[in-house]
């Protein structure tokens, strides 16, 4: 009796202490800190799940109005790096420009705008773009004009309301951003206007609008349709109109196409947040079938919300976002795929660097980005490391088709980040170039493509019938010839008995 | 209608009969209901190949057709997807049946509808092992196999019904339509009561940490 007990209570303190043991090892798997000192991880997503990475940016200097001799900025909305790689930034607060060159030393100040009657001045502007003969377009937002000013501050034209019937009579004018594409458009983004940019020629007339937003369409906007066949005109009038989402930014790359950026994430269905539009306004942004970055954009935390604010398309082809809410910019290829994720809101109330208070503007210099904080009054400096040399490097090849080049710098990258499902296909796609077949089906499916797979998988398969052909049909005819000696056993017993008797 | 059948089963082995089920339906379902051919035995090993062709199905379809995440294969809820919502369906079928007056006892019922999911498992087993070997553009002739082994299934559960209770078709129908509305309040009930006992065993809790924070 004594014996059992003694058993029952040794089970009791084993199971206790290995319970006790398992509760304190259960939480400690320890994040894997890969960020390099910067106040933010890298990661991206896979087919099932979000990853680590090494990052791709790292914060180098934040340069503020008074590190660079011009003066404090003061809520700058927007600024632009131009063909020369100077930076023009718009102080919006104290109505100039600063322009600094590419080391972000200062290199002039334009304070003071004058016209052909006097002098002038800006009340809040929100965009600029330098075009390549150095004019300066600003979308001067509470004066409802878009200025062009030469170099020395003088205005050279004046864009304003653009007359037209298809505005309600009481419009006001609020230009917030501008672009000017190569073809001699002049692209202006204005407050209320739902159909897309407004298009100006050379002259300032007003063309016509460019590329809107489709409405989405929901289960409440098909209920609502329903019911208005049921009203009368009077009822018809007090319903609330579904008018698409205004773009928040655009930007023009060399080629003359518009990449433009909304806020979408307030729909059920995010789609076309990122748009690559040709001339004729349409999106020619290949829709992805699972969104890379989608569980961020479609969460609707109610204090942290997906707020896009601004594109940048820069040199290579290479798309950055900014993403105010989260104060993180996102660096996509124009094949929608995810490349970088850096920056953050969070950490130290925007004192670290590398954080942000209220972001607004993102451009992009060789190997470099930078983002305007308008809170912080200054730019920080993000600078590309080592591995995102490798993808870049990697991605401008397979890019291009030329993927046996891309063998080796995806295997560099694979060798920094085991994670990077683009560098498997990209491998996988150099070998079925090559022909080794069987290769490339395992790379596509370790980056989980499978429609290469598919194709991989067709050409091994042909491969290996016309290879073991001759062993295959060997095997076929043996198998029929058996199931027949089986099936008419009996028959041909008989048949050889008759035979034998005859002999 | 009743009608006897003149067949003569005495000597059809247990599987024999199964598959006689599937080639001829409403007879095979007369002989069970009046001859007492049904054998439980059988139609538990049935479920059971059931839930291993789910998990086969989930783990096993080639890499091209394959959008589960194989990490996540759970075999309690596949076994819930499975065995439970079948047990669920009968009960309520059951239930609703005795009130529209149907014949069938609950042991026919179940042992007929595990009859019917055969053709399914005879169907998906093979196309799960074929899509493989299949190149993405083939894979609509699989698509084709699987609906066949589906529909096959239906037909044999709409006649299971309707030879158990000796419905006419429309009563069929609604009696199917009823069940579907069963499953939904069984599983309203039992969401109701699972939150119910949450709540319970917090409120248990909170009393015990007041009380331990007291003394």
């Amino acid at each position: 009796m004594g014996g059992m007990d003694d058993m029952k209570l040794k089970c009791l303190s084993c199971i206790m202490v290995f319970v006790i043991v398992s509760s304190f090892t259960a939480n400690t798997y320890a994040h894997n800190l890969n960020n390099d000192g910067a106040p933010y991880n890298g990661y991206n997503y896979n087919e099932f799940r979000i990853v680590a990475t090494p990052n791709g940016y790292l914060p180098d200097r934040a340069i503020s109005g008074t590190d660079c001799g011009a003066g404090q900025f003061k809520n700058p909305q927007d600024f632009f790096v131009d063909k020369n790689d100077d930076v023009y930034v718009l102080d919006s607060g104290n109505n100039r420009v600063v322009v600094l060159d590419s080391e972000l030393k200062l290199k002039k100040i334009i304070d003071k705008i004058t016209s052909n009657s006097g002098d002038d001045t800006l009340n809040n502007p929100t965009g600029i773009f330098v075009d390549n003969e150095g004019l300066i377009y600003i979308a001067d937002k509470e004066n409802g004009r878009v200025l062009i000013l030469n170099q020395d501050g003088h205005i050279s034209k004046v864009f304003g309301n653009p007359k037209t019937d298809t505005l309600p009579q009481n419009f006001t004018f609020k230009p917030k951003k501008v672009i000017k594409s190569i073809s001699g458009i002049t692209y202006v983004l204005a407050e209320n206007v739902v159909n897309g940019a407004l298009e100006y020629d050379e002259d300032g007339n007003f063309i016509g609008y460019f590329g809107s937003n489709p409405v989405e369409f929901t289960l409440t906007l098909f209920w609502k349709i329903v019911v208005s066949k049921f009203l009368n005109k009077k009822q018809r009038m007090q319903l609330t109109r579904n008018v698409p989402i205004e773009y928040a930014s655009l930007d023009v790359d060399e080629k003359g196409f518009i990449f433009t950026c909304t806020d979408a994430s307030r729909t059920p269905f995010p789609t076309g947040q990122i748009k690559r539009l040709n001339p004729l306004g349409k999106n020619l942004m290949k829709n992805i079938s699972y969104d890379p970055a989608g569980p961020e954009f479609i969460n609707s935390n109610t204090t942290i919300t997906t707020n896009f604010i601004d594109i940048d398309v820069d040199k290579d082809g290479f798309i950055n976002i900014l993403d105010s809410g989260r104060g993180k910019v996102y660096k996509y290829d124009q094949e929608s795929s995810l490349l970088f994720v850096f920056g953050t809101n969070s950490g130290a109330g925007g004192a670290q660097l590398g954080t942000f208070k209220m972001p607004v503007a993102v451009e992009s210099m060789d190997g470099k980005v930078l983002v305007l904080d308008a809170k912080k009054n200054n730019i920080t400096v993000f600078v590309e490391t080592a591995f995102a040399q490798k993808v870049i490097k990697a991605m401008k090849l397979y890019r291009d088709g030329l993927n046996e080049e891309a063998l080796e710098p995806w295997r560099e990258v694979l060798k920094a980040n085991n994670n990077y499902e683009l560098a498997y296909t990209g491998i996988g796609k150099a070998l079925m170039n090559d022909g080794q077949f069987k290769e490339a089906m395992k790379y596509f499916k370790l980056g989980q493509r499978k429609n290469y797979y598919s194709d991989a998988y067709k050409e091994y398969r042909t491969q290996v019938l016309r290879d073991h052909f001759s062993t295959i049909m060997y095997v076929i005819l043996t198998i029929i010839i058996l199931i027949y000696l089986i099936k008419n056993f009996k028959k041909l017993q008989s048949i050889i008995k008759a035979f034998r008797r005859e002999v | 209608m009743q009608r006897y059948s003149s067949l003569n089963m005495g000597s059809m082995s247990e599987l024999r009969y199964l598959f006689y089920i599937m080639r001829h339906p409403v007879e095979g379902y007369e002989e069970l209901k009046w001859n007492k051919k049904g054998s439980l035995k059988l139609s538990i090993i049935i479920l059971l190949a059931w839930f291993v062709t789910e998990i086969v199905k989930f783990r096993g379809t080639g890499f091209i057709v394959n959008t589960q995440n194989p990490e996540k294969l759970n075999i309690f809820i596949i076994f819930l997807n499975t065995i439970i919502v079948f047990a669920v369906c009968i009960i309520s079928n059951w239930c609703f049946c005795t009130l529209m007056d149907g014949e069938g006892r609950f042991v026919d019922i179940w042992i007929t509808c595990a009859y019917a999911l055969v053709p399914y498992i005879i169907f998906t087993l093979p196309v799960t092992l074929l899509t493989n070997f299949i190149v993405k553009q083939e894979y609509i002739f699989l698509i084709c196999m699987e609906a066949v082994g589906i529909g096959w299934t239906c037909i044999l559960m709409v006649a299971a019904i309707k030879v158990i209770h000796q419905y006419n078709l429309k009563k069929t129908m609604g009696s199917i339509i009823l069940t579907g509305l069963g499953v939904c309040i069984v599983l309203f009930i039992s969401i109701l009561s699972l939150s119910m006992f949450q709540n319970l065993l917090m409120f248990i809790e909170t009393i015990y940490s007041e009380i331990t924070f007291r003394f």
